[in-house]
């Protein structure tokens, strides 16, 4: 692999680490960070799908995918006005970190609720059949999510009309509170998808090497026509489901500390040194993209609040005149 | 010159997809069987497979398949095998579909038609493959339902309905599918969609669409036989409701009845009914509704047709309600 791309994969995982550190430190001051959901731990899968996928492939993103969206070219300000919920952000405080829209760079949106993501993910993929385009839908999901049925119908349809999609499986080792052994009777997320006749990969998801390249080759495998993929990315959440979660009540501290022996940005940055990059240059890298969210954080801080209009005049395209 | 339903729908979707190169059809045995209705026979030779898809038994995936290709800018028409397996996607529908231009601050139009067949035919199909959904799906804001009662309107409102930009229910009444209908019956070159007035009179306003509006206009019959004339409104479309249309109406005759297949509670009709009362500049003096009970559909038709409104029960109403004083 290009040592650029891991460059660039690894500038996305600081930028992702630095959100969750940044939005952290804002709701323990009181400031509201509505639906926020930690990445830190998973952000080479996040990085290595972002720098994966071209502007004109569909993303069916997770809402702690901060590095991918960056990556497909959400601006930084926008997505921490998303995070902040309010008017600056992509869905104008309406939808916030759930709904990141940017359609002109392939996010359409998000489903609110967990499960139809799939459906949604071959529609978009028709899109690029009818048109003929040479693109790819990525479709992101984790354990919870992926125990709901309509996974089952959309990769048996994927793969039925050899649709361009990439299923992203994260393996976080919880479903909020539940251990993945509990959920899947093969007590991992890709062992009882193996029977569709596709690719089923698994793989470490914090080796940023090894997502950035499995990812990249699915993704061009799947614009190519030869049909939907899908890759597992093993990893694990450090921090609780989200900041009014207590993980002691269902995690060890054992466990805990052996997942931070293993964190992915500790990995990339040994990995960058193996390949020449000083010590000094990491570490710039580090505080620059501290410094980027700080300066994101303070151009939309107080922004203005989501507008009631906006709830009348966006429930039917024609307007307020016709809601009821 | 007469047609059905049936094969004004066909006729529809065949406009539509000639029209626009970006419109996609999908649904469950599509091709093989036409679709639940054998409408759609023909149309994955003639348009190609990537525009006509037929899926397997999987309403989750198909349903989220319309929405994702809606989004993607496509027009999409899906079909849902049943009214009644709609809620098969409940999530999708309720969740996804009528949210997403909210959530998301859409701006551009989401041409989604999700259509299929309701209704009872009373042809001994039970409760799971007769129902009315309208009273469901009129709680869920973002979707527009519409009902058409005849095939000339069936056509043209279907047309339409992938133009509006916004996701459509589209009900398709099964006991209409193929009733001969005079092709000139209909609307003229009016828009279809925000319903009108089908019959002028004084006595009372009646407010009816698919399989109940072909209940009433038979009953109309007999009322004007005995020197009793109603003004009759077809909707069209059931949600959002053109209440306008029926509170003009209402200030000329002051009286106003719904005639609605679905349950009572929670009605269609209940809501056009507050609505007139709260709303109206003349709101009606006197009101009924004629709706099925807060029971299934047996499978037995001799049973279904006693709980369903009936020509009989709309004459009675319409009388018991001129007795009363305006």
């Amino acid at each position: 692999m290009h040592p650029d791309k891991l460059i660039e994969a690894f500038r996305l995982m600081l930028l992702s680490r630095a959100i969750d550190e940044t939005c952290v430190d804002l709701a323990h001051r009181g400031v509201p960070v509505p639906n926020y959901h930690g990445a830190r731990g998973q952000e080479a899968v996040y990085a290595g799908v972002g720098v994966a996928l071209r502007s004109e492939d569909y993303l069916l993103y997770n809402y702690r995918a901060f590095a991918t969206l960056l990556a497909k070219g959400v601006p930084l300000e926008e997505l921490m006005g998303d995070l902040l919920m309010n008017r600056l952000g992509t869905s104008r405080g309406h939808g916030g970190i759930m709904h990141v829209t940017k359609p002109d760079r392939g996010i359409v949106g998000r489903n609110g609720v967990f499960g139809s993501k799939f459906g949604i993910a071959l529609g978009l993929a028709q899109e690029i059949v009818v048109n003929r385009r040479d693109a790819a839908v990525a479709c992101m999901f984790g354990e919870a999510e992926g125990n709901r049925g309509g996974l089952y119908e959309a990769m048996n349809i994927a793969c039925l009309r050899q649709l361009p999609i990439l299923f992203l499986a994260e393996n976080n080792g919880y479903a909020v509170a539940a251990p993945t052994s509990l959920l899947y009777s093969t007590r991992d997320m890709s062992g009882q998808l193996k029977s569709f006749p596709m690719p089923v990969l698994k793989i470490d998801g914090n080796d940023i090497e090894a997502v950035t390249t499995q990812a990249t080759g699915l993704a061009d495998r799947a614009r190519s026509g030869a049909g939907p993929a899908l890759l597992e990315c093993v990893t694990v959440r450090l921090d609780p489901h989200h900041l009014h979660d207590d993980q002691s009540r269902y995690r060890d501290s054992d466990s805990l500390e052996a997942a931070w022996a293993q964190e992915p940005i500790a990995r990339a940055h040994k990995l960058l040194r193996q390949l020449g990059l000083t010590e000094e240059w990491l570490q710039r890298e580090r505080a620059e993209a501290k410094e980027r969210v700080a300066e994101a954080v303070k151009s939309v801080i107080g922004g203005p609040a989501a507008a009631l209009d906006a709830v009348f005049s966006h429930t039917y395209y024609e307007g307020r005149e016709v809601s009821q | 010159m007469t047609t059905t339903m049936r094969r004004s729908i066909t006729a529809a979707l065949h406009e539509v997809m000639e029209a626009h190169s970006d419109a996609i059809m999908l649904g469950e045995a599509l091709d093989t069987r036409g679709g639940a209705a054998e409408i759609t026979y023909g149309f994955l030779e003639r348009y190609g497979s990537s525009r006509v898809i037929e899926t397997p038994i999987s309403e989750n995936a198909l349903t989220g398949m319309a929405l994702g290709a809606a989004v993607a800018g496509l027009r999409v028409i899906a079909e849902i095998y049943s009214a009644d397996f709609l809620v098969c996607a409940g999530s999708e529908v309720v969740n996804d579909i009528a949210k997403w231009r909210y959530q998301h601050q859409w701006e551009k139009p989401l041409r989604l038609v999700l259509r299929m067949p309701s209704g009872s035919a009373g042809r001994w199909s039970g409760p799971e493959h007769t129902q009315s959904i309208e009273g469901i799906l009129n709680n869920v804001p973002g979707l527009r339902v519409v009902v058409p009662s005849n095939a000339a309107d069936a056509r043209r409102a279907l047309v339409e309905v992938v133009e509006v930009g916004d996701p459509v229910i589209f009900l398709e009444h099964r006991s209409l599918y193929d009733v001969p209908t005079n092709r000139e019956e209909g609307f003229g070159s009016a828009p279809v969609l925000p319903g009108r007035v089908v019959h002028e009179g004084d006595a009372v306003t009646i407010v009816a669409w698919g399989a109940m509006q072909r209940v009433v206009r038979g009953a109309t019959q007999a009322l004007a036989d005995e020197g009793i004339f109603v003004d009759l409104i077809d909707p069209v479309t059931v949600k959002p409701m053109n209440h306008r249309l029926i509170h003009d109406s209402v200030a000329r005759t002051s009286r106003l009845l719904v005639v609605d297949e679905g349950p009572r509670t929670g009605s269609v009709a209940g809501e056009l009914i507050i609505r007139a009362l709260e709303d109206a500049p003349r709101p009606p003096q006197s009101f009924r509704r004629l709706n099925f009970p807060d029971v299934h559909h047996p499978f037995d038709p001799r049973l279904e047709a006693a709980l369903l409104p009936s020509e009989d029960l709309v004459v009675a109403s319409v009388k018991t309600l001129i007795g009363e004083p305006r």
